[in-house]
């Protein structure tokens, strides 16, 4: 037997297919998987939301409820973070005596954090920061502000947020279990833009009920959109939060263009008296 | 804000585990060429034994290992091919090149001791635990490459002039 040493060729073992060619096919597979699930999720979240009663909703909120709000009940009365409080409280039964009754006992909380925020807690709580409070400069600002997160309960959004983020995340973590670990960064962020894009309607959803508390109480809407530049001004200070589509509460000029519409379609009147801000709120956590 | 942090950690990664990783792919890719050709006189088989071998001299154990790792960019890319399943396309040119390279150093290591021919040729592959994951990790594959090294004398069919 003759043996002729001879060199093999090139691709046998490996591909010759370009890496980035291979990376970029299945990326987009996988970010396109990861919005349709979000969306299923989002779409399963909205159908089970109408059978959760708020009897429910209390029972299964309600103890997480009690621990977000506790140490509301040690304050000194006469005290003006009590008096904050008392005021405060007073005014979002106010406005909620504006809109449907929504068969919520109301708990308000007043959170000392500079940070200029509101958010509505399922079971009928709702929190306001300090920073928010000194932000505002009127009575009808804060309407407006309180206004928009009673909305948030009447369409459920309350729910709907967290349903989604746990429905989103369980089926992530299902679909994906050990298998794409490493590509979590992606994914993750396929999967935040997809529920920021779901938050944005809600939020325009939210600011029409924060506008028809306006009107009801004042006979004008006048503070919707200078509460919004408000805090627009406010996020924009640190450059990160400009990126849009990471953002579940875009302030931006399209938001307060959409408010302008809103009044101008139901034909209120864009501004009007001004109620000055209660003194209690301005000092709710000293300073 | 937390979350862009993330991405521009994961696209720096994943530029640099690109780059580098092709760029060092290049590289080995030639120098495996430039070595297969200048080794190619070497007759390596997997054959245990061949007509004419009673003729040797002398034979030893000769064993070439290596240890390869992919790049962080491969990596993704494998776990994205895990979901829709396929060739894994990015792994199968680092496992060439470590076969190829530890066939490669047990030629080198018979040549270097004055044989001229390797029998019984054997790849074997393990993978290398990583203490992440819970030890479930890998950290990278060693490609081991032995076989039987034989000494030949002058008029032998197998002994070939060097290149």
């Amino acid at each position: 037997m003759e043996y002729t040493p001879r060199q093999p060729p090139e691709g046998i073992n490996s591909s010759a297919e370009h890496p980035l060619k291979e990376a970029a096919i299945l990326a987009a597979g996988a970010i396109a998987a990861v919005v349709l699930l979000v969306f299923l999720a989002g779409l399963l979240t909205d159908v089970a939301v109408h059978f959760v009663s708020r009897d429910t909703e209390r029972a299964l909120f309600g103890p997480l409820l009690d621990g977000l709000m506790k140490g509301q009940s040690d304050l000194k009365t006469g005290s003006p973070a009590s008096e904050a409080q008392a005021t405060l409280a007073a005014l979002v039964d106010r406005v909620a005596a504006t809109g449907p009754d929504l068969g919520y006992d109301w708990r308000v909380r007043i959170h000392c954090d500079e940070t200029p925020n509101a958010l509505a807690f399922p079971g009928g709580g709702v929190v306001f920061t300090s920073g928010l409070l000194k932000l505002l400069q009127s009575e009808n600002e804060l309407v407006f502000v309180i206004g928009h997160e009673l909305g948030h309960f009447e369409h459920r959004d309350h729910l709907r947020g967290l349903g989604r983020g746990l429905t989103a995340s369980l089926a992530l973590s299902v679909v994906f279990a050990g298998s794409a670990v490493d590509g979590d960064q992606l994914l993750n962020g396929a999967a935040q833009a997809a529920l920021a894009a779901h938050g944005r309607e809600q939020e325009q959803a939210a600011d029409l009920s924060g506008m028809r508390a306006l009107q009801a109480l004042y006979g004008h809407t006048g503070g919707a959109s200078s509460t919004m530049k408000k805090l627009a001004q406010a996020s924009d200070e640190g450059w990160l939060d400009r990126v849009d589509f990471l953002r579940s509460h875009p302030v931006g000029e399209r938001r307060i263009a959409a408010l302008g519409e809103q009044a101008a379609e139901s034909g209120w009147v864009e501004a009007g008296e001004v109620v000055p801000m209660p003194a209690a709120l301005t000092s709710a956590c000293g300073s | 804000m937390e979350a862009i942090i993330q991405l521009v950690i994961f696209v720096t990664l994943l530029c640099v585990g690109y780059f580098a990783g092709t760029w060092l792919e290049r590289k080995h890719y030639r120098s495996i060429i430039d070595r297969e050709r200048a080794s190619l006189h070497v007759l390596s088989v997997p054959l245990k034994t061949l007509p004419g071998m009673e003729q040797a001299t002398g034979s030893e154990l000769v064993m070439g290992s290596v240890v390869v790792s992919i790049d962080y960019f491969k990596k993704i890319v494998a776990n994205l091919r895990n979901l829709f399943g396929g060739r894994i396309g990015a792994y199968e040119s680092v496992l060439d090149r470590g076969r190829r390279e530890a066939v490669l150093r047990m030629k080198e290591e018979a040549m270097r001791r004055g044989y001229h021919a390797v029998l019984c040729v054997r790849v074997e592959t393990s993978r290398l635990a990583s203490s992440m994951k819970q030890g479930k990790g890998t950290a990278g594959v060693e490609i081991l490459a032995f076989g039987t090294a034989v000494r030949l004398p002058e008029d032998s069919p197998y002994r070939k002039p060097v290149a």
